[in-house]
């Protein structure tokens, strides 16, 4: 107890404390959806293309969230488009732009003066160096997120689980669909100084793995999967402190204990 | 009699390929119509037409007397997939009440007056005790019959299913049928299937189909052995057996299938 009150004493804690419970809000949330419509994959292409994204921003002096959120937008409605008109599987194209954004990202990042000091940061999490202003950022983006899942939550929670009868009853499927693997894009960004660029699907969706196993129905799903994502989200930075490990790894193993836990205790409730 | 749909001239191409060749035919209100063809002969096609997922290539289609798109909520489809859903965390009653959320509105909350229509949809299927059941609890036929619910919840004027009988056992498409023939002094029912059996079930009109319209009309008039020979070839013929129809499948090896076309008198 003395060690949390002690962590919590200090100013760059608080502010890590704050954020890492904004962004695994935001993740889990999100996450039910990227689990349940199977879009984990999109969610890694979409992380990594974050990558060159930061990268070009560094280039031209902008600022690197907004790059990337900008980029992995883009990315996020290509990978749709490119599997629609080549006719070709989604994970093919995931595939392709993973592959390629990263590539873009370090060919970026080699005309960049001192970028070593900075890409392990976007690559891992660097959730400790937050200042008050990324943290002002971090929470605004996060609550922008929010707005439109919770407003329109039924919508949503139709089109991933019948695209047809979505249509039939006047919501615009595909657009809701972009809609989501934006909002995918820009939780994806915001979760890099919590986790990383590397690290970000695992906060996005193990605690969404997690609460799916817990329980049957969709909205409880969701309220469980936030919950989730905070509590490891903050106990990762607490034993990142405490073991003096880096917090992103920390937080994506506490998320993924947590997931093999549920699992556990899933396969032990139905052998009874 | 209004038609609940129609199309006129209506020809599609998928991916080159034409699928629907210059098919005009209306559907009534309060009819039970059943469209039969072999596998590839449009059948899926037509119902998407009719929910406005695929737009035709030449021709005009007409739902409760106006464009498709303006009248989709006059239309309860149950699909043919159904057990691709089956994993999804979501009861009975909230997968029920989707089937409001065209009267519900954009952003707006599910009212209890909602789930009250919905939980008498439930009552009306036979599934009254399985509201908060979860649809990865149920069988096929309790499945079939909660997207029937569905279709239903949403007060349609046509309700419209895609092969729903299939992958179900005897017992619960007898259900199905049976339901369906109440529920056409309610609505228009389209049905698509390949079980011919439910000819007995009170169905006023059959539609043959193979990319053309090969018959339409009552089930004496459309479902002759011209029309069987059309559709699946001439190892098809009909027979009759204690003054039932049947369809006598025989394939290349030699082994025999049977579908029962009952009259409707026979039924009562």
């Amino acid at each position: 107890m003395d060690l949390v009150l002690s962590i919590l004493d200090q100013p760059f804690s608080q502010r890590a404390m704050l954020a890492g419970a904004m962004v695994g809000l935001v993740c889990s949330v999100t996450g039910v959806f990227v689990v349940l419509r199977g879009l984990s994959f999109i969610s890694a292409g979409i992380s990594h293309s974050a990558f060159a994204g930061v990268a070009l921003g560094l280039l031209f002096g902008l600022n690197p969230f907004f790059t990337a959120i900008i980029f992995c937008s883009l990315i996020a409605l290509l990978i749709g488009k490119v599997s629609e008109i080549g006719r070709i599987r989604e994970d093919t194209s995931i595939g392709i732009f993973l592959a390629a954004s990263m590539a873009l990202g370090v060919i970026i990042m080699s005309f960049v003066p001192d970028a070593k000091m900075d890409v392990v940061g976007y690559l891992f999490g660097s959730i400790l160096t937050l200042s008050n202003n990324d943290l002002l950022f971090t929470v605004g983006i996060g609550v922008l997120i929010l707005i439109p899942i919770f407003l329109y939550i039924k919508e949503f929670k139709l089109v991933i689980f019948d695209e047809e009868q979505a249509t039939l009853v006047g919501i615009p499927a595909k657009k809701m669909i972009y809609l989501l693997l934006i909002l995918l894009a820009i939780t994806t960004v915001i979760s890099i100084r919590v986790v990383g660029i590397i690290l970000s699907t695992a906060l996005i969706v193990a605690p969404a793995a997690t609460a799916l196993q817990l329980v049957k129905d969709f909205d409880r799903a969701i309220l469980v999967s936030a919950i989730i994502g905070i509590v490891v989200t903050e106990l990762g930075i607490l034993l990142s402190y405490y073991f003096d490990s880096a917090p992103g790894a920390t937080i994506t193993m506490v998320a993924t204990a947590a997931f093999f836990s549920a699992l556990l205790y899933r396969r032990v409730i139905k052998t009874q | 009699m209004a038609f609940v749909a129609e199309l006129k001239n209506v020809s599609v191409s998928i991916q080159d390929r034409l699928v629907l060749d210059d098919i005009s035919i209306s559907f009534n209100e309060n009819q039970f119509s059943v469209i039969f063809g072999p596998n590839g002969a449009g059948k899926t096609t037509l119902l998407k037409l009719l929910i406005g997922q695929i737009k035709p290539d030449t021709g005009t289609i007409k739902l409760c007397g106006g464009p498709v798109l303006q009248n989709l909520s006059n239309v309860g489809y149950v699909p043919q997939d159904f057990f691709s859903k089956k994993q999804f965390p979501i009861s009975v009653l909230k997968t029920v009440v989707t089937g409001r959320y065209a009267r519900i509105g954009w952003g707006k909350r599910v009212s209890e007056k909602d789930y009250s229509i919905a939980r008498e949809t439930i009552k009306l299927v036979g599934l009254s005790n399985y509201e908060d059941r979860y649809l990865s609890e149920l069988s096929g036929g309790e499945l079939q019959r909660v997207f029937l619910a569905r279709a239903l919840c949403g007060e349609p004027k046509v309700l419209l299913l895609d092969e729903a009988s299939s992958g179900v056992d005897v017992g619960a498409k007898e259900t199905l049928y049976d339901l369906l023939y109440r529920l056409k002094e309610r609505l228009a029912i389209i049905f698509v299937s390949h079980d011919m059996s439910v000819v007995s079930k009170g169905v006023d009109m059959v539609c043959c189909l193979d990319r053309k319209l090969v018959s339409h009309g009552s089930p004496e008039v459309a479902l002759t052995d011209e029309a069987l020979i059309c559709m699946y070839g001439h190892n098809v013929a009909t027979f009759s057996h204690c003054n039932t129809p049947h369809v006598h499948v025989h394939d290349h090896s030699h082994s025999h299938t049977h579908d029962h076309i009952q009259n409707d008198k026979d039924k009562s």
